[in-house]
């Protein structure tokens, strides 16, 4: 996922920190998209993602004064949107997500022909297996994977250290590919 | 879940590009010869490209014309409050204002029923103690040690 342009970026952040609504509107529509599936990917509960992403613009809003040029826009705007989602997620007791081994037997159940439908059968195989594993496992994969942020990225936006993010980022692997090799019966070559 | 060994954290590193090139080059020299160590790049290799092709999930509207709609909103209400701010701040003057003079007006009834109370004081006429419910029920034995003239001698 490419990251939006910082000269961009930059323009609209100044004119909104100046109190612009309508170009802080702007950056809105650029990354809505980005920290809705982000948010969606780790709530799992797409009118939860949507209420969280509302949330985290408006945060964000709030905290823009205190935004820095040092930090990159996006980053610190999935910083907002994985606290919102992750006090969210603490008030409702879903850290932890229970195994659903009933659908994966549903899913194994249904292979077919169509190359276009095994993908769209090995995409929701993955999706069940992230939301199987840990939510601090599930973030840290969906800011190096999806996100495609760096290891010192993620240290900040998480607030660890790199050393840990190495560590954390390996262990979250073993465990999503233990879940989707369950998830599809071994057949993940 | 067995722990990963540091091996697996190299591996992770190295399709992360987060390792030095020196580094780089010896694990993937290791990697094409290691039974182990080369399925399981190529596994996470694989991991990543199921991750890349997963589609972004699409809001649907356009949260822009929300959000600007709701800070406008919340704009327009902080300068209506500011126009009223003066009125706001006369706004503390008056229960402040009825606090005092409910306060004054208290202490001089106060002041003026302690002088009728006074006053009463020394014009009331004393009151003389009647005796009408005797603590003693008519027909008992009088409480007192001194006799009863009632007919206690008589017993």
């Amino acid at each position: 996922m490419a990251d939006t342009g910082p000269p961009q970026d930059e323009a609209c952040i100044a004119r909104a920190r100046a109190g612009d609504a309508a170009a802080f509107a702007d950056l809105v529509r650029r990354y809505q998209d980005r920290v809705f599936s982000f948010i969606l990917r780790l709530t799992g509960s797409r009118d939860d993602a949507v209420e969280l992403t509302q949330d985290t613009f408006m945060k964000a809003w709030q905290a823009l004064p205190e935004w820095r040029p040092e930090a990159r826009f996006s980053t610190w705007l999935l910083q907002i949107a994985r606290n919102t989602a992750l006090d969210a997620v603490r008030r409702r007791q879903r850290v932890q997500f229970a195994p659903l081994d009933d659908e994966i037997d549903l899913a194994d159940s249904a292979p077919g022909p169509d190359a276009h439908y095994a993908s769209r059968q090995r995409q929701g195989w993955l999706l069940q297996a992230l939301r199987q594993i840990p939510f601090e496992q599930r973030e840290i994969l969906l800011l190096r994977e999806v996100e495609e942020l760096s290891y010192t990225d993620i240290a900040v936006t998480l607030g660890i250290r790199e050393g840990t993010v190495k560590s954390r980022l390996a262990r979250a692997r073993a465990a999503l590919l233990e879940r989707f090799r369950r998830n599809t019966g071994g057949d993940d070559d | 879940m067995t722990e990963p060994c540091p091996q697996t954290f190299a591996l992770a590193a190295l399709i992360d590009g987060e390792l030095a090139p020196p580094e780089r080059s010896r694990l993937l020299a290791h990697a094409a010869e290691c039974p182990l160590c080369g399925p399981a790049l190529s596994e996470l290799q694989a991991l990543r490209c199921e991750f890349r092709a997963l589609p972004q999930e699409r809001l649907g509207f356009d949260l822009g014309d929300v959000i600007e709609h709701r800070l406008r909103s919340a704009r327009g209400r902080r300068r209506s409050g500011v126009r009223r701010r003066p009125a706001a701040w006369w706004q503390w003057l008056m229960p402040l204002g009825s606090a005092t003079a409910a306060l004054v007006l208290g202490l001089q009834l106060g002041d003026r029923l302690l002088g009728l109370a006074d006053e009463g004081a020394a014009r009331a006429p004393q009151l003389v103690t009647m005796s009408v419910f005797d603590p003693v029920p008519p027909g008992n034995l009088c409480l007192p040690a001194t006799p009863c003239p009632s007919g206690n001698r008589a017993r």
